[in-house]
């Protein structure tokens, strides 16, 4: 009896071990909803499945090559390595059934694509990530997304349909940010910072004592673009990876610049040798809004900032 | 930007409402056959709780219903007109408060970051049916109001135009009129826009009468306004004075009296006044809510001349000897402030006392009512206890023959006094202004020309009495009568006669001034 119980947990056991890693090398099908293009249709849900299933059977921290399955654009596939080499994910879903939102600048996204980032710790992170498609339904960007819950907020508190689609803009832009430190892509930092950007950071250099946790020592530096991008170098090639997160955004458009936003966030960064939790503060320019412009980045240690003195666009004076 | 929070806040309220009607299906139909068969509406909701994805479901299916009905209207429009889709987009905008009968849920589930997410979904041919139905009931009520408004009844036209307009706003598609005689069909919400607009901006009006109800105490004027369409006097019309504090007043069958309490500042002034359609009372309290925000309004200026309840002038009592004693001869006086100017001070009492003794020379003094200089009147005083007109004091400085030329002063215009009577009526024929033949004849009057002056209720002898009809709006001269000859008057400028008993009405709403040649 006991020997029979044990054979058949151990039976259970040697179930639970095989089913994880099988359960990520399965395909994934995505059905695009509620989308009359029937031809743009079929070729993003092709693409998407062919993308989502590939990366599912491909071992992690090995470079993928799509070419065989998805189409993409030019890039697609060295940018999206990068990330692939420091943070590899699988798909949970074998079905999705998803809406494509068309963006302001003629390109389609994706999103709420369930997916569990591994650690080099071997932990796994949930995430839900988006696809970009171009107008003919090529792959033209992966990235994590805002959880589901927090887009859709975010998205209904647009006062109008402009703001909405500006709303949309911001959003993907701060998803592209936050992906391009996952995947360590100077690059692209490099190219959404303006070359007059004031970037401020403080950081926490000596705790009172005191019994108020505001009552730790701040010192705020102040970079300019070519600093902060030096910086960020060196804090690349030191972390084997990095992980950013994003919580509390909130979205203000400037009441007499209406193309200049101030985006506020809570940002949670983990690295391979650091970690720490801070408010975030963009001031970001969309006069043109193919090319959004960070003018200012301000950053302040979250558990050292009374909620009084948190950075926001009534600081600033824009001429 | 207040309307559409406004509206957003009850479509919220709609939402909430409606969730009372939740219908839960479990495992009857899967994700897959209402997001992809195309036989459904749907919205996907997420939340941290699962109420927050419900509502977020709710709301994601009806912003999905007012995009689609937006696309799909701006396409239909565009075709025919560039401008009208401009219209129908901003209107379609503003949908608010949908009916969605047969919504039904997914039960909520949660996710594998423990928020949770549910799908709201309606059937679109249960959906499309009770369009349908809308849309015959719409269009039904439309056909009669229409009709009555060709009849010429356009007071039971209007309170319909009214509820369609706010019906239209609780569903989420656009409606459209039945095809006109040229075969053109119109998107019902913007008709009935259009509609209302052309009703309140074709409107006329008129002031009918001024009447002073002032008392020693208080200062109350009422204006009173027909207001026609098409020669059909208007119902269903507010009117309020743009001014903070005034009561809004309701216009029936054409009529309204308009309250006012200031002193009046000009002979004629303008008041700045809203017209609003009067929301018809049966109209459903949510509607009606709707309406105030989205009706259209007019502004207009009212032009209302207080001649006839100021009349202003001086008389002076001179019996006394020792003392001269001028008054304002005005009537309701309690309406007006008086100010006196003599010798160059300024007294701020009823009558103005003046010690002959003293008045060496003629002496200007100035009567100012309401402290308007557009309400004040000159006159100079003269040694031996006349009053006379400024220009004439000039004449009786200057000259003394009878040809003399004469200067009026607010004209510059030079006119020749001839000798004999006929060449004074003649002259009198060519005023077209009355203002300016009441300045003439005193000025006759004092040199004797003419005997008296007066306004028509104080007539002495209509046998010997000519009549100057004169519109008070604009002061213009209607007419020049002759003096009674066996019951009728001539009108000297065209010869033609009227009888004197039949004046009031033939010449109704009209001034007169009445004079007698010496």
């Amino acid at each position: 009896m006991n020997l029979s119980f044990k054979h058949s947990f151990l039976t259970f056991l040697a179930c639970i071990c095989t089913f994880v890693p099988l359960f990520a090398k399965q395909d994934v099908e995505v059905f695009v909803a509620d989308f009359a293009n029937d031809e743009l249709r079929l070729n993003i849900e092709q693409n998407a499945s062919a993308f989502l299933s590939t990366i599912n059977s491909s071992s992690p921290r090995s470079e993928i090559n799509f070419s065989d399955t998805a189409k993409f654009a030019d890039r697609f596939n060295d940018a999206f390595n990068e990330l692939w080499e420091n943070t590899p994910f699988y798909i949970p879903e074998t079905t999705i059934i998803e809406t494509v939102n068309r963006l302001t600048n003629g390109t389609y996204e994706m999103r709420n694509i369930p997916a569990y980032f591994l650690t080099p710790e071997g932990e796994e992170l949930y995430e839900e990530t988006v696809l970009q498609f171009d107008a003919d339904g090529r792959i033209i960007n992966f990235r994590i997304g805002l959880p589901a819950h927090r887009y859709q907020n975010l998205m209904l508190e647009g006062e109008d349909v402009t703001d909405q689609a500006n709303r949309a803009v911001i959003l993907q832009f701060v998803e592209q940010v936050r992906t391009a430190y996952n995947r360590k892509d100077l690059e692209f930092i490099n190219t959404v910072f303006s070359d007059q950007a004031l970037i401020i950071v403080g950081s926490v250099i000596q705790n009172t004592g005191d019994e108020s946790a505001y009552q730790q020592q701040v010192e705020y530096l102040q970079f300019t673009k070519d600093e902060y991008i030096q910086r960020l170098s060196g804090i690349f090639s030191r972390n084997e990876w990095i992980d950013v997160g994003y919580e509390d955004i909130g979205i203000f458009r400037h009441p007499k610049h209406p193309e200049i936003y101030g985006v506020s966030l809570t940002q949670y960064y983990n690295s391979s040798t650091y970690s720490d939790e801070g408010y975030l503060f963009l001031l970001i320019d969309f006069k043109n809004p193919d090319q959004p412009m960070i003018h200012v980045r301000t950053w302040q240690p979250k558990n050292s900032t009374p909620e009084d003195e948190i950075f926001h666009i009534g600081y600033m004076e824009i001429f | 930007m207040f309307l559409k929070s406004h509206i957003r806040l009850l479509l919220l309220g709609f939402v909430l409402l409606s969730s009372s009607a939740v219908h839960v299906v479990y495992g009857q139909i899967s994700e897959k056959e209402i997001k992809l068969s195309g036989n459904y509406y749907w919205g996907q909701g997420y939340g941290e709780q699962r109420e927050g994805a419900i509502n977020n479901a709710k709301r994601d299916l009806i912003e999905k219903l007012i995009v689609r009905v937006e696309s799909e209207s701006r396409f239909t429009e565009r075709d025919t007109n560039e401008e009208y889709s401009v219209e129908l987009q901003s209107t379609t905008q503003t949908s608010s408060r949908i009916e969605l009968r047969g919504l039904n849920y997914f039960p909520a589930k949660e996710r594998r970051d423990g928020t949770w997410e549910t799908i709201a979904y309606l059937s679109k041919s249960a959906f499309n049916q009770s369009i349908n139905d809308a849309e015959q009931r719409f269009l039904s009520a439309l056909s009669y109001a229409l009709e009555d408004e060709r009849t010429g009844n356009m007071n039971a036209a209007i309170p319909v135009y009214m509820d369609l307009l706010a019906s239209t706003y609780f569903y989420p598609v656009s409606f459209y009129t039945t095809p006109d005689v040229n075969g053109e069909q119109f998107e019902l919400r913007s008709f009935l826009v259009r509609k209302l607009n052309n009703w309140i901006n074709t409107i006329d009006w008129e002031v009918t009468a001024i009447r002073n109800l002032s008392s020693e105490s208080h200062t109350e004027i009422y204006f009173d306004l027909f207001f026609t369409y098409k020669n059909e006097p208007v119902s269903n019309l507010l009117l309020s004075l743009n001014k903070p504090g005034y009561p809004v007043h309701n216009v029936q069958r054409g009529l309204t009296s308009v309250f006012y309490d200031y002193k009046p500042d000009e002979l004629i002034e303008r008041f700045q006044t809203n017209l609003n359609p009067e929301i018809y009372p049966v109209i459903e309290e949510e509607k009606q809510e709707l309406l105030s925000e989205i009706l259209p309004q007019r502004a207009i200026v009212l032009e209302v001349d207080f001649s006839d309840i100021i009349n202003i002038d001086i008389e002076l009592d001179n019996t006394n000897e020792n003392t001269w004693v001028a008054y304002p001869e005005v009537k309701n006086l309690s309406v007006f402030d008086v100010q006196w100017t003599y010798k160059g001070e300024l007294y701020s009492t009823n009558t103005l006392t003046i010690n002959p003794s003293l008045l060496n020379t003629d002496t200007p003094i100035q009567l100012t009512l309401n402290a308007s200089e557009a309400l004040s009147i000159q006159r100079i005083i003269t040694p031996s206890g006349m009053l006379v007109k400024p220009s004439d004091a000039i004449i009786t400085n200057n000259s003394s023959t009878e040809n003399e030329l004469l200067i009026l002063q607010s004209q510059d215009v030079i006119i020749e006094i001839p000798s004999d009577k006929n060449q004074y009526l003649e002259q009198i024929l060519k005023f077209k202004n009355g203002t300016r033949l009441t300045q003439y004849l005193n000025r006759l009057k004092s040199r004797g020309v003419i005997k008296q002056v007066g306004n028509k209720a104080s007539m002495p002898d209509s046998e010997l009495s000519y009549i100057a009809i004169i519109e008070p709006r604009n002061r213009k001269v209607e007419a020049v009568l002759s003096p009674v000859v066996e019951g009728y008057r001539t009108d000297l400028n065209n010869e033609k006669t009227v009888a004197n008993t039949t004046l009031s009405e033939t010449y109704a709403g009209m001034g007169s001034i009445w004079f007698q040649f010496n």
